[in-house]
C-alpha cells in the first residue's frame, strides 16, 4: 500500500476518534455538581465549540471522499473490451467501396456537354 | 460608557456602509478638523457666501444623479446587492472584532491593576489613565477570603446559574446540529447528482482533466472534445468545462480557449456546405446542394449531446481549415478562395465549398428548402453530399497519418517530416477529377487520330487500364490508396500497316505530388513483323518522350503514325 493510502486511512481515523471524543466531552460537560460559576460557563462556551468542530470534521470528511472520487474519475486507466484488429477482407471492402466513392465523384455526365 | 458606545454603532449602521477604520468627520475634534479644512481649501482669498452655496447646490445635485444612476441600471442592482451583502458582513465583522478588542483591553487593565502592588513601574506603563485617576495602584491582589457561612445559599444559586447555562448550551447545540444535519444531506445530495453526472460523460470515453473554474477560481473538472491525441494540429484544442451548478448540483457544458489561462469562450459554429453549379443554356446555376445532416438528440443527457455537438462543430471547422491551407496551393489550378468559400472550376461545373455560421433558428437553411426551383436545381445533391463525406473521410486519412508519426521514434526525418504535414484532402478530390477529365481527352486524341488514319491502316487496337498503381500492392494495407498515391493509367495502342510493319504506342498518364498538373509519357517501338512483335523481339525504339499538353502529343502521335505509315 502507497504511503499516500496509509496517511489518508490514518487521517480517517484520527477524525472519527476526534469526532467521538467531541461527541464524549459534550455529555461530559453536562454535570453541574460542585463547580463555580467560572468554570460553568467555560463548560457552557466548551460544548458550543465542540459542536462546531463536530460539524467542520463532517465536512472534512465529504471533503475527503470528494477527492477519492476525483481521483477515481481523472487517474483511472481506460481498457478496450476487446482486442479490435482490421481483418484483410474488411480492408479489401473498404479499399472497393471508397474507390466506388471516388469515381462516383470524379465522373461527369456527358449529357451536360451535349448541352 | 457601554450606553454611549452602542449609541455611536448606532449612528454609523444608520449613516450607511461606512468603514470603521476611516475617521467620520462629523465627531473629528477642532484641532484635528482645521488642518484637513486648510488641506483641501489651498486657499482662502477666493471663498465668497455665493461660491459656497453653488458648491453646496453641487453636491445635492450629484446625489441626486447618483440615485437615477442606480435606479436605472438593472445589472448593477443583481452585483450591487452582492457587493451590499458584502460588505455588510464585513462591516458587522469588524464591529465585532472591536467589540472583542475593548473587552481585551479592559481585561488588560484590570490585570495591570493586579500587577500594580507587585511591580509598581511596570504597571504605571500599562495602566490606562483614566483607571490610575480614580483607583488607587495597590488596591487590588489575590488574596481569597473565606465566608464560611454562606456556603450553601452559593452553592445553590451556582447549580441554578449551571444549569440554565447549560440548558441554554444544548439548546443552541441542538440547533446547531440540526441546521449541520440538514446542510450537509444537501450537499452530499449534490454532490451525489454531481458526480453522477461526470460518471455519465466518464461512461462516454470522453477524457477529463483537472483545472479551475476561471469565474471563481474553484476546483473543477474539464473534458476533452478535441481531436488533439487523434492526430489533429489544429489550434483549437477542443477544450470545455464541466461547470458545476451551486444550487442543483448539475453540471453544465462551457468551451474554454486553454487550460493554463482558461477562458470561457464563446464559440460560433460553422459546418461545411458543398454546392455544384453546372452550365445550363451557357449560364452557370445551381444543380446540386449538400444537406447539414447531424442528430443533437442522440444521447439522452444533454451534457452528452453538448459535447457532441462541440466536437462535429469543431470537425467541420478543422475541416474547413485544412482545405484553406490546401487551396492555396492549387490557386493556379482554377481554384480561388473568396472569405469563406472555395470555389473550383472544373469541365462546365463549378464546385462551391462553404463555411456557413450554423444558426439553429434558421430551420430553412439547414433543409434546403428553397432549393426546388427548377428541375435542374436537384439534379447533384447526392453528388455534393458524396463530395462532403469524401471530404470527411479524407480528414480522418489525415488524422491517422498524423497520429502514426507521432508514434514513431523521433528521428531527423520524422520530426521534419512532423513539422512540414500538409493535408491531402482538396488535392485528391481535384486530382481524381482532372485525371478523369485527361483519360477522356486523352482517348478522344487516340480516337480522333486512328479516325484520320483509318483508310491507311490495316489494323488498329487501343485498350485502356485506369489506376494501374491500384495493381501493383500485393497486400493493400491503406483503404485510402487511390487518394493518397498519384493516379497513373496507361493506353495500349497497337498499329499496323499495309505492309505488315507494327507499331507499339504505350502512353502513360499521369501527374506530380499537386495531383492536378498533367504528365504524359509516350514510348513507341516498331516491329517489322507481327511474329516480332508477338514474341517482343528486334523491336526499333522509334520515339519515347514526355509531355504536359495534349496539343502536343496529338502532333507528335500524328507525325508517328504519318511516318510509320
Amino acid at each position: 500500500m502507497q504511503p499516500k493510502s496509509i496517511s489518508l486511512l490514518q487521517k480517517i481515523d484520527s477524525i472519527i476518534e476526534t469526532i467521538i471524543v467531541k461527541f464524549t466531552n459534550i455529555f461530559e460537560n453536562l454535570q453541574d455538581a460542585n463547580k463555580t460559576t467560572e468554570i460553568l460557563s467555560m463548560e457552557s462556551l466548551a460544548m458550543e465549540n465542540n459542536c462546531i468542530q463536530i460539524i467542520r470534521l463532517c465536512q472534512d470528511l465529504i471533503s475527503i471522499s470528494r477527492n477519492l472520487k476525483e481521483i477515481w474519475v481523472l487517474n483511472s486507466i481506460k481498457v478496450t473490451q476487446e482486442k479490435f484488429e482490421w481483418k484483410q477482407e474488411e480492408i479489401d471492402i473498404m479499399f472497393t467501396q471508397f474507390n466506388l466513392l471516388t469515381d462516383k465523384i470524379a465522373e461527369f455526365e456527358t449529357d451536360m456537354n451535349k448541352e | 460608557m457601554v450606553e454611549k458606545q452602542f449609541n455611536i454603532d448606532l449612528e454609523l449602521n444608520d449613516t450607511g456602509h461606512i468603514d470603521p477604520f476611516l475617521q467620520d468627520e462629523d465627531k473629528l475634534k477642532l484641532e484635528e478638523l482645521i488642518p484637513r479644512i486648510l488641506f483641501e481649501r489651498k486657499s482662502f482669498l477666493n471663498v465668497t457666501e455665493d461660491s459656497l452655496r453653488k458648491e453646496i447646490d453641487n453636491s445635492l445635485k450629484i446625489s441626486e444623479e447618483d440615485a437615477l444612476d442606480t435606479e436605472e441600471s438593472r445589472e448593477d442592482t443583481v452585483e450591487a446587492d452582492q457587493q451590499e451583502v458584502f460588505n455588510k458582513h464585513k462591516f458587522e465583522l469588524s464591529k465585532n472584532i472591536n467589540n472583542a478588542l475593548n473587552e481585551t483591553q479592559l481585561s488588560l487593565d484590570f490585570v495591570s491593576l493586579l500587577i500594580s502592588s507587585v511591580k509598581p513601574s511596570l504597571a504605571k506603563s500599562t495602566i490606562s489613565p483614566h483607571l490610575s485617576k480614580f483607583v488607587k495602584p495597590t488596591s487590588l491582589n489575590s488574596d481569597r477570603l473565606g465566608q464560611d457561612s454562606n456556603d450553601n445559599q452559593e452553592s445553590k444559586a451556582t447549580d441554578s446559574f449551571g444549569q440554565g447555562w447549560k440548558l441554554e448550551s444544548l439548546g443552541k447545540i441542538t440547533d446547531l446540529f440540526r441546521e449541520a444535519s440538514t446542510n450537509l444531506n444537501d450537499q452530499v445530495i449534490k454532490e451525489r447528482r454531481y458526480w453522477n453526472m461526470i460518471n455519465l460523460v466518464l461512461a462516454n470515453d470522453e477524457v477529463l482533466f483537472r483545472m479551475r473554474d476561471p469565474q471563481n477560481n474553484a476546483r473543477a473538472i474539464g473534458v476533452k472534445y478535441g481531436y488533439g491525441d487523434s492526430g489533429s494540429n489544429f489550434h483549437d484544442q477542443g477544450l470545455a468545462l464541466l461547470r458545476k451548478d451551486n444550487q442543483t448540483g448539475e453540471i453544465s457544458f462551457h468551451p474554454i480557449s486553454s487550460i493554463n489561462n482558461a477562458k470561457i469562450v464563446e464559440k460560433v459554429s460553422r459546418f461545411i456546405r458543398v454546392k455544384i453549379l453546372s452550365q445550363i443554356d451557357g449560364d452557370y446555376m445551381l444543380t446540386g446542394q449538400s444537406i447539414f445532416n447531424f442528430d443533437f438528440e442522440k444521447s439522452k443527457q444533454s451534457i452528452i449531446n453538448d459535447i457532441e455537438k462541440a466536437r462535429f462543430f469543431l470537425f467541420e471547422e478543422d475541416l474547413f481549415h485544412q482545405l484553406i491551407r490546401e487551396a492555396k496551393l492549387l490557386v493556379n489550378y482554377n481554384v480561388s478562395i473568396i472569405s469563406n468559400k472555395i470555389i473550383i472550376e472544373i469541365n462546365n461545373i463549378i464546385i462551391e465549398i462553404e463555411s456557413i455560421v450554423y444558426d439553429e433558428l434558421n430551420e430553412e437553411e439547414l433543409e434546403n428548402y428553397y432549393q426546388n426551383v427548377n428541375e435542374y436545381s436537384t439534379l447533384h445533391n447526392k453528388k455534393c453530399q458524396l463530395i462532403l463525406n469524401y471530404l470527411k473521410l479524407m480528414l480522418c486519412c489525415y488524422y491517422k497519418y498524423n497520429l502514426k508519426l507521432k508514434q514513431k521514434v523521433p528521428t531527423a526525418l520524422t520530426k521534419w517530416k512532423q513539422s512540414n504535414s500538409h493535408p491531402l484532402i482538396l488535392r485528391p478530390l481535384v486530382g481524381n477529377m482532372r485525371h478523369e477529365l485527361n483519360l477522356l481527352n486523352m482517348k478522344s486524341v487516340l480516337d480522333r487520330l486512328m479516325h484520320a488514319h483509318e483508310s491507311e491502316l490495316s489494323y488498329s487496337k487501343l485498350d485502356v487500364e485506369k489506376f494501374i498503381n491500384l495493381a501493383t500492392r500485393s497486400k493493400k494495407q491503406n483503404p485510402f490508396q487511390k487518394s493518397i498515391e498519384k493516379p497513373i493509367s496507361k493506353f495500349h495502342l497497337v498499329l499496323c500497316n499495309k505492309t505488315s510493319n507494327m507499331l507499339d504506342v504505350n502512353i502513360q498518364l499521369t501527374t506530380n505530388e499537386s495531383f492536378v498538373n498533367l504528365i504524359i509519357n509516350m514510348t513507341i517501338i516498331r516491329f517489322e513483323t507481327e511474329d516480332d512483335f508477338k514474341n517482343n523481339v528486334n523491336g526499333i525504339n522509334v520515339l519515347q518522350l514526355g509531355f504536359s499538353d495534349f496539343n502536343e502529343i496529338e502532333e507528335c502521335l500524328d507525325w508517328s503514325i504519318q511516318n510509320f505509315v
